[in-house]
């Protein structure tokens, strides 16, 4: 692992503040990270101190007998599904809530030359997540972004600006990047991409790139 | 287990509003010109609560439950109403919390996290799913294909050390440092929300959260450099 979530997001995330599309990409890293999940489990700690602190607020004098009374009818949860399929489990645990089917069944549409894009449902829909395909060797249309872009890879992997990286890394592009990220050649590259505005073809193929990424 | 709960719940006191608490008798060295706010830690330390999270999850121990319950829900109740949460949802969200935790105890594994960060996790995503309507997925999600599996590395007096170190550091970071950390935790507020409320520039809140989580040692790197 060589790219991790910078402090100040992850810090976001561990505070609540972050929304959906980037705390996914956040948990999908350090599904792969435990280096990036003890720094969590630490501003977690962080948290906890800071609840220890708080002036208790009043509750109800009944609430804890109406909540005892409900510790029966919610008893212990099944621990995380298993994966269903092989494909499926290709996937970190965070981000099968949001694909229905295995990953061969998604919903593949055509997002650029050589790449395939999966929409991945969010609540929250300022932002939208993806996970995408680029076939091997190949390249993503040149673009800048209107806003952040983060990607994380799941297998595979992509070179961009001079870097590597390689399943689990975490790749933040904001507005002043443009950029050609291209797939490794030894295999396609399956990652999440963040979005929280469309990018901005910028080469002379950026016409190719679906009106369902700009 | 009915009659042991009754004992467990006369003996535990549910005091008045913070009548139980008492202030940092044993720290010595929290300077008053740097506590913005009386910090203060209840008579129960995290040795116990741990204790108590892990006879839930042991032996289903409700009576261990109704403990943790009295600690925890008037301050996730608390909690939730800095978020802007009314009295009555803020009670709702940290009921649905302590449920949480009653389901998910054995889940809690104390060579990860004390009881107040596991319960923290637990209600910062209650929050979310209920004021937000978002989902964040449950701590144990997130257990894949870990490299550099650290937290299990660290020893009991190291993390004890450390638990300890930040309860007391907390009481040393500047006021204005600790109002955007409680921003941050307590408001649900991003780096560039914090910002723009408080009208200052996004890098210095940016520094201040960094000056702040390098005074609670042990969590950037930097520590050692003042
Ligand atoms: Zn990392």
């Amino acid at each position: 692992m060589t790219h991790h979530v910078p402090t100040p997001l992850l810090f976001d995330f561990a505070t609540g503040a972050l929304p959906e599309g980037p705390a996914l990409a956040v948990t999908t890293h350090l599904s792969y990270c435990g280096e990036c999940h003890a720094a969590l489990l630490r501003l977690e700690e962080v948290g906890g101190a800071l609840l220890q602190t708080l002036e208790p607020a009043a509750v109800d004098s009944d609430l804890l007998s109406h909540t005892l009374a409900r510790l029966d009818e919610s008893d212990m949860d099944a621990s995380v599904a298993e994966p269903e399929g092989e494909t499926r489990g290709l996937l970190p645990p965070v981000l099968r809530p949001y694909l229905a089917t295995t990953l061969n069944g998604a919903r593949w549409r055509f997002a650029a030359r050589h790449v395939r894009e999966a929409r991945l449902p969010l609540a929250n829909t300022a932002h939208r997540a993806s996970l995408l395909r680029v076939a091997a060797g190949r390249p993503v249309p040149q673009h800048t972004h209107r806003g952040v872009e983060y990607t994380v890879v799941l297998s595979g992997g992509f070179t961009d600006r001079g870097q590597a990286y390689r399943m689990g890394d975490f790749c933040v592009a904001d507005p002043s990047v443009e950029h050609r990220p291209v797939a490794m050649a030894d295999a396609e590259c399956l990652c999440l991409a963040v979005l929280d505005a469309p990018v901005l073809p910028t080469g002379r193929i950026g016409r190719l790139i679906s009106p369902f990424l700009r | 287990m009915s009659l042991n709960l009754q004992q467990e719940s006369a003996s535990s006191a549910r005091p008045a509003r913070g009548a139980a608490l008492v202030t940092f008798p044993q720290v010595g060295y929290a300077s008053p010109l740097t506590l913005s706010s009386r910090v203060q830690v209840s008579p129960m330390n995290q040795d116990m609560l741990c204790d108590l999270v892990e006879a839930v999850a042991r032996q289903r121990d409700k009576a261990a439950f109704a403990r943790l319950f009295q600690h925890f829900a008037p301050r996730l109740a608390a909690f939730v109403q800095r978020r802007g949460a009314d009295p009555a949802t803020a009670q709702d969200v940290a009921q649905d919390a302590m449920l949480t935790v009653w389901r998910k105890a054995q889940q809690f594994d104390r060579s990860r996290a004390t009881a107040s960060a596991w319960i923290f996790a637990i209600a910062r995503n209650r929050r979310i799913d209920v004021i937000r309507r978002e989902r964040r997925p449950d701590p144990e999600m997130l257990i894949f294909m870990q490299e550099n599996n650290a937290p299990s590395a660290e020893s009991e007096m190291e993390r004890s050390a450390f638990h300890g170190r930040l309860h007391a550091s907390l009481t040393q970071v500047p006021a204005n440092q600790l109002e955007i950390l409680k921003k941050a935790y307590f408001e649900d507020l991003a780096h560039s929300e914090i910002a723009q409320q408080l009208g200052l520039p996004l890098g210095t809140v940016k520094s201040r959260i960094r000056l702040a989580l390098i005074r609670l040692r042990g969590l950037l790197d930097e520590e050692e450099t003042p």
